[in-house]
């Protein structure tokens, strides 16, 4: 994944912990990803810790009436954002009690503003249809982000019945800022074989492609091999918009990899692409190839590119990196 | 009176815990600006924790509200 998306995603996700525009923190970027990251653990702290003695007298209030009354009084007078706050120091026998009783509008103004590792033992325990109908109401309101963060604290099952209200578009894009990558591969496993289409088919027509290949990645195994073969069976002029995309976004150190797990058939219809011809992408393929010793995948897609292409690569190839150009490579010419 | 410098008001706004090396690297006017940020989220946080603690017992039900008030310390 580039830097640059990786740092936009990170504060995107601080912006929200503020309550101000993302644009407001456009001049964070040059920080990069990590501190960013490290400054919202910082500023969470903060906004957590540094009300305790209130937050903790609201919460030992709640103790003392019933989880109705308590739903009542969290929607007309606490609101979302304090609520959110409470779910770091109430009870999670209570807490449950009371979001069963709230509406998912509610509880999903509360998730966008809450920290889940912080409420993990509540989240766990909130029934399935009440997480489902929340992701639904995040879903159409876009908070990717917030969907992103949970998805570390639910369980497969909550997983899969949340996928089935999650459009294809806005999976590429929780996928794209999800808070535990390493779990983007077990999420993707949940994904129906039938859908990994509808994937690639979001990623071509919303410009998704970024996350897309973010998301594939980390994708291993089958589902790796599925997704490779998927975006390699696209209309040419698919193909062609994430070949160029690839090269727009400076992508092709995500691309690349997936051509080793490619089948033969999707090597060479991705081979055959019309875009690859053209200069600009030549040059990006051999940067990124050199830049990332990513030769050893380039090379299944060399062997089936029309000559005049091959040629063309191996002499950006030659100019770029010299002799750095494996054996194998320089053969084909 | 509180320091103008504004690593000084971005320390402050983290509750006096040094920010990461790369935003302290940033130019002043942009950690001038986060530290506005920080401490104005901070601070609508504890209007809503005052408005929240007035109003909240207003919806309590009144045969409750004094075992709340007892718990509150009110």
């Amino acid at each position: 994944m580039s830097a640059s998306l990786e740092t936009r995603a990170e504060i995107v996700k601080l912006a929200r912990l503020l309550d101000v525009a993302p644009d407001r923190l456009a001049g964070l970027a040059p920080a990069g990803a990590d501190d960013v990251r490290a400054l919202r653990e910082q500023v969470t702290d903060v906004l957590y810790e540094g009300d305790a003695a209130s937050l903790h007298a609201i919460a030992a209030g709640a103790k003392v009436v019933p989880p109705q009354v308590s739903a009542t009084v969290a929607q007309r007078a606490i609101g979302p954002m304090l609520i959110a706050r409470l779910t770091g120091v109430v009870d999670a026998g209570r807490a449950v009690a009371v979001a069963e009783r709230l509406p998912p509008e509610f509880l999903a103004e509360v998730a966008v503003a809450m920290d889940p590792r912080r409420a993990a033992d509540i989240i766990v325990r909130i029934p399935d249809d009440k997480v489902v109908s929340v992701a639904e109401v995040l879903t159409i309101r876009r908070e990717h982000v917030a969907m992103g963060r949970f998805v570390g604290h639910l369980d497969d099952a909550t997983i899969r019945r949340c996928l089935g209200v999650i459009d294809d578009a806005s999976l590429l894009r929780c996928g794209f800022v999800l808070e535990e990558k390493h779990r983007l591969d077990a999420v993707l496993d949940l994904v129906p074989d039938e859908r990994l289409e509808g994937l690639i088919g979001a990623a071509h027509a919303e410009q998704l492609w970024p996350e897309a290949l973010h998301v594939f990645s980390h994708v291993g195994g089958r589902r790796r091999a599925q997704l490779a073969d998927a975006a390699a069976a696209q209309a040419p002029d698919r193909l062609d918009g994430l070949v160029r995309a690839a090269t727009r976004e400076r992508l092709w150190s995500d691309l690349l990899p997936l051509a080793p797990v490619m089948s033969e058939p999707g090597r060479v219809r991705f081979a055959a692409a019309p875009a690859l011809r053209e200069e600009a992408t030549v040059i990006a393929v051999v940067e990124a190839a050199h830049a990332a010793a990513l030769w050893d995948d380039l090379l299944p897609i060399a062997v089936h590119l029309p000559a005049d292409v091959r040629a063309a690569l191996l002499g950006v190839a030659a100019d770029v990196a010299g002799d750095a150009v494996p054996p194998a490579l320089r053969d084909l010419a | 009176m509180p320091d103008p410098h504004p690593h000084a008001a971005l320390r402050e706004a983290l509750g006096g815990v040094e920010p990461p090396d790369g935003i302290r690297a940033l130019p002043e006017d942009v950690v001038a600006d986060l530290a506005d940020a920080i401490a104005g989220a901070r601070a609508h946080q504890r209007d809503e924790l005052r408005r929240a603690s007035d109003e909240s017992l207003g919806h309590v039900p009144r045969m409750l509200r004094g075992p709340v008030k007892k718990v509150l310390g009110l």
